[in-house]
């Protein structure tokens, strides 16, 4: 699999294998229907002081409403890059991202991370360790897919850069 | 044009200004360290090297006061950094 940027107007991945173009596709539902811990990490209050609880209330009111749309308005652009990934004659598919959905690319990778490192209850000493738990085991399958995800949003970050 | 001057009372008058605020980001082991820098630039329009700064001072501290202000702007900047998937909190700058 390559990542490039032959011009200003173009992301690329090319040799994208099958197993890796599903776990594309899977990208934007693992920031959908979350379970309560990763609803309560990217819905955040913004305190958690009594004091405070008005705040806290107009946030959930006013501003989570905003964050909702945000968030699926990054996933609906990453959908629609995805129903365009092309397989070539040997089964591997390139996948093009228009400059002008990094930003929203960035924002699903960040989404998927937050949401799979809450349902699957990761560790910071777990996470900040490289990957141990091999790929056959579940629990190695959604750190590879984290992994995953983290390498397509550094590169973004340095197209956009 | 004839204009008038009135002379108001002489009066004691209290002003009190509103207490700063502090815009907190606290660690979390999901955003990459490029990631958290680049927002830090986007939002508050930081330079790389201080953006850089508060980055690591979450990343070894847990947390770092990334701006202090007025508490509407601070709310803002909360929310900025909300939509961007950065763990933040608003408090006052005294505690």
């Amino acid at each position: 699999m390559t990542f490039s940027r032959p011009n200003p107007k173009k992301l690329k991945i090319t040799g994208i294998s099958e197993f890796f173009a599903d776990m594309l596709r899977a990208l934007p539902e693992c920031g959908e229907n979350l379970c309560p811990d990763a609803e309560a990490r990217i819905f955040q209050l913004p305190t958690t002081d009594p004091a405070l609880e008005e705040l806290a209330c107009d946030w959930r009111v006013h501003v989570h409403e905003g964050l909702h749309e945000g968030f699926l308005a990054a996933r609906d652009a990453v959908r629609s890059d995805l129903r365009a990934m092309v397989a070539g004659d040997g089964g591997e598919a390139t996948l093009a991202i228009p400059p002008a959905h990094a930003e929203a690319w960035v924002n699903a990778t960040t989404q998927a991370r937050l949401a799979l490192a809450s349902a699957h209850g990761f560790t910071d000493e777990e996470l900040s360790r490289p990957m141990e738990t091999p790929v056959s085991t579940p629990r190695g399958m959604i750190r590879l897919q984290m992994d995953f995800y983290a390498a397509i949003q550094e590169w973004l970050l340095e197209a956009l850069d | 044009m004839a204009t008038e001057t009135t002379e108001l009372p002489a009066s004691e008058t209290e002003i009190r200004l509103d207490p700063p605020w502090n815009v907190v980001v606290h660690n979390d082991p999901v955003n990459l360290m490029s990631y958290v820098t680049r927002v830090f630039r986007k939002v508050f329009g930081y330079p790389k090297d201080r953006a850089r700064r508060h980055m690591l001072e979450v990343h070894n501290n847990g947390r770092s006061i990334v701006w202090t202000g007025v508490r509407e702007r601070a709310e803002f900047y909360v929310e900025q950094l909300h939509a961007h998937l950065l763990l933040a909190t608003i408090e006052r700058a005294s505690e």
